[in-house]
């Protein structure tokens, strides 16, 4: 090959490289977001969402996927292993504290400032920033609150002339003048079953309303208090009211309890509303939802978890990932997620509380209601034990409250087994 | 025979075969096998090895800062918690009631099946489905069938009268560790079913008509006869199964989630719960070297006992 052919061929491959580079310079930044599946309307809508959003950005191209319960912490943990994370991501309430104690979170703290010039924040519920507030850095943001309630056959309660509960003494006496085992018919049903996140929500309810808090000033771990006692036996003191198999009860069991007319309270999610008006309309139409019980102590507290989305710092295109999550974290964004999965998702925005499809019923106007006045989760009111809470999984439920339903424990074994078991998660630095 | 003479190799074709291939060839033959090589090492080996190491570390996803080297301590931990042999105690009876009472099922259908009766493929083929469905599936339609609020076997038991309430399958410590035997029987039986039925298949009628003829009873064949021919075929497989259904998770999972009052929480679901709820993923993993020995050993014997059955 002589030196003119040679010279040839390498002005080739430069034209080709600088033909690629200029190609691939073309090419747009793809993002990769995993969101949690909520359920096929909220999947679907978020698909539109994210195709709405490529089409309007084709430099900015989302692809989506979710995750299923069962094993999206397995699918985040060896992604984020494997250096494969994708850009933002959900997952359970406590996600971004997880992945900030592996140092993996990105500081959302500009978006933060964009959203207090825009007026966001302030129409935002302030526990929703706060509760990411984390060393001066903001971890992540949350997007909707998926609360709890307990739910009531209003016809019957009429019938029996019982007055609507308002605190623990008058819930009991309630389950205790509806229960009629004889006829399997129970005064209410709760989640008991080991291994799923369901059962300790209506324990830290109560909780909540004994003025329990999970941790104390420093961070360490605090089940064993006369708090979290006084709950655990108040629910014991209501096992006696509930059907007997509530040891081996999640939601989905709730669900066709109540639907089949089996039970007079229930414990549940705000996605219940609507499930029972599509699963049994004669029974939603004598449905009623008690106001948030007062503890011993009158406090008033229901569950709701303030489930956040996060970027991570392994993100390539951090830039782009937070235009797109500043794009969901819009209202009118929101609003199509929370119009599509009525009741499971409840709104940040104080703007959006007043949503024409909660106007459909009363008991979305007083489920919302509930929510911006009394929901917190366990993070509240303070962070500082936010890693262990992120950690301790089904723990509550396994070591605690199912062995004591199960009755296999009393209450005050219980408390300690599951202080002994998960103290070591809340070890701090 | 030709047909076995096609599949099987023997020492001498193997010698001869050997000879015949040149040292380029041979080579070119490892070369072919390095990306099957390093996909199996990327894919089992690594994560096995990373296991290993792990299980000797301070590892929590959530103290990243205390990753340190603690030699022995993690299993230490785990052989003088009560909760560990609570748990090993729990997979040896999930392993035995799964092994005895699928290989009784499965040899008995076997026996059955081997007879010629009109319809036997359609029979065989309908037994075989429960080892065909996945394993989610068939997980969560046992939840329902025990359901003690609209479940199957409790209607079908109420409707004949056999009880008066609802049997809490799920919700008792004990019945919950039945319920998750009877579940996991159904779904593993087929496999039991399918080797006797080949083992059975291959012993031939003339000493049975001989053992007859001899004036033995029905028992006494299957005593004398069946048994011992199938007796390898059984071994190796019941070894196999018991393997299988040590590192069974689902069907627990979905049946129970470990309880009640953990008495369901077989060595499986106590490493993944260590690991992937609570994040101590040294912990977790000492719990899983531990139950790969355990297993380590008894696919040894399996080795063994196969080596023996086919010389």
């Amino acid at each position: 090959m002589g030196t003119r052919n040679i010279l040839r061929a390498l002005a080739l491959i430069v034209v080709a490289i600088l033909g690629t580079t200029a190609l691939a310079s073309a090419e747009p930044v793809v993002l990769q977001f995993w969101d949690m599946q909520w359920g096929d309307a909220a999947v679907n809508e978020m698909r539109a969402i994210v195709d709405d959003w490529n089409a309007a950005n084709p430099d900015i191209q989302v692809e989506y996927d979710f995750m299923g319960w069962g094993n999206y912490r397995e699918k985040l943990l060896a992604a984020v292993q494997a250096g494969t994370a994708p850009d933002i991501t959900s997952g359970d309430s406590g996600m971004p504290f997880l992945f900030e104690a592996m140092g993996q979170t990105l500081p959302l703290n500009d978006l933060i400032e964009t959203w207090r010039e825009d007026g966001r924040l302030a129409d935002m519920n302030p526990w929703a920033y706060e509760k990411f507030h984390w060393e001066d850095e903001y971890i992540g943001i949350t997007w909707q609150i998926d609360a709890r309630g307990i739910f009531y056959r209003k016809d019957i309660f009429e019938e029996k002339g019982i007055p609507v509960p308002t605190n623990w003494d008058e819930l009991l006496e309630a389950a205790k003048a509806l229960n009629d085992p004889e006829n399997e018919f129970y005064g209410i049903a709760f989640p008991g079953k080991a291994g799923t996140y369901d059962t300790d929500q209506f324990f830290m309810t109560l909780a909540y309303q004994a003025g329990a808090n999970p941790v104390d000033e420093q961070g360490r771990l605090t089940l064993n208090t006369p708090e979290f006692l006084e709950a655990l036996k108040f629910e014991q003191e209501l096992l006696k009211y509930a059907p007997p198999g509530t040891a081996g009860y999640a939601f989905d069991e709730l669900s066709r309890l109540y639907q089949q007319g089996k039970v007079a309270m229930v414990f549940h999610g705000g996605w219940f509303i609507d499930q029972t008006r599509k699963a049994a309309p004669e029974i939603f139409e004598v449905t009623g939802l008690l106001p948030v019980l007062a503890g011993p102590t009158g406090i008033q507290r229901s569950i709701g978890f303030f489930n956040g989305w996060m970027i991570f710092k392994q993100s390539k295109h951090p830039e782009e990932a937070k235009k797109f999550l500043d794009h969901l974290m819009k209202p009118e964004t929101l609003g199509r997620l929370y119009e599509a999965h009525l009741g499971g998702f409840w709104p940040i925005y104080g703007s959006l509380t007043d949503l024409e499809a909660y106007q459909s019923d009363e008991l979305f106007q007083e489920f919302a209601r509930q929510v911006a006045e009394y929901s917190v989760d366990y993070y509240y009111p303070t962070n500082i034990g936010a890693a262990g809470l992120s950690a301790w999984g089904t723990g509550l439920a396994d070591f605690v409250i199912n062995p004591m339903l199960a009755g296999t424990v009393t209450p005050e074994q219980a408390l300690a087994n599951g202080q002994r078991r998960l103290e070591g998660l809340f070890r701090r630095q | 025979m030709q047909s076995s003479g096609s599949l099987v190799t023997t020492g001498n074709q193997r010698r001869r075969r050997g000879r015949g291939y040149g040292f380029f060839d041979r080579a070119t033959a490892y070369w072919l096998l390095v990306p099957t090589a390093i996909v199996i090492a990327a894919v089992s080996f690594y994560p096995l090895f990373k296991g290993i190491k792990e299980s000797f570390f301070s590892y929590s996803f959530i103290r990243p800062w205390d990753y340190r080297f603690i030699g022995l301590e993690n299993y230490i931990n785990a052989l003088t918690s009560s909760e560990f042999w609570t748990s090993l105690r729990i997979s040896v009876i999930w392993v035995l009631g799964g092994v005895l009472l699928s290989y009784g099922l499965g040899l008995i259908t076997a026996i059955l099946l081997d007879r010629h009766f009109p319809g036997r493929g359609i029979y065989r083929t309908i037994l075989l489905i429960p080892w065909i469905v996945p394993p989610v599936v068939s997980s969560l339609t046992w939840r329902w069938m025990f359901s003690d609020l609209d479940g199957y076997i409790n209607t079908v038991l109420r409707a004949l009268g056999i009880i008066q309430k609802p049997i809490l399958w799920l919700s008792t410590p004990h019945l919950a560790f039945i319920a998750i035997i009877i579940a996991n029987v159904w779904r593993t039986y087929p496999f039991f079913m399918i080797n006797m039925l080949a083992a059975l298949g291959g012993i031939p009628d003339e000493i049975y008509e001989a053992a007859k003829v001899d004036g033995a009873t029905g028992f006494q064949l299957f005593r004398l006869i069946t048994f011992p021919i199938i007796l390898p075929v059984t071994v190796v497989s019941t070894l196999l199964q018991a393997i299988w259904i040590f590192n069974s998770f689902d069907i627990i999972y979905a049946l129970t989630g470990g309880g009640p009052a953990e008495r369901t929480t077989t060595l499986i679901i106590r490493a993944y719960r260590e690991a992937f709820y609570y994040l101590e993923f040294g912990y977790g993993s000492s719990i899983s070297v531990i139950c790969m020995i355990l297993m380590l050993i008894l696919g040894m014997y399996y080795l063994r006992l196969q080596a023996r059955t086919e010389m």
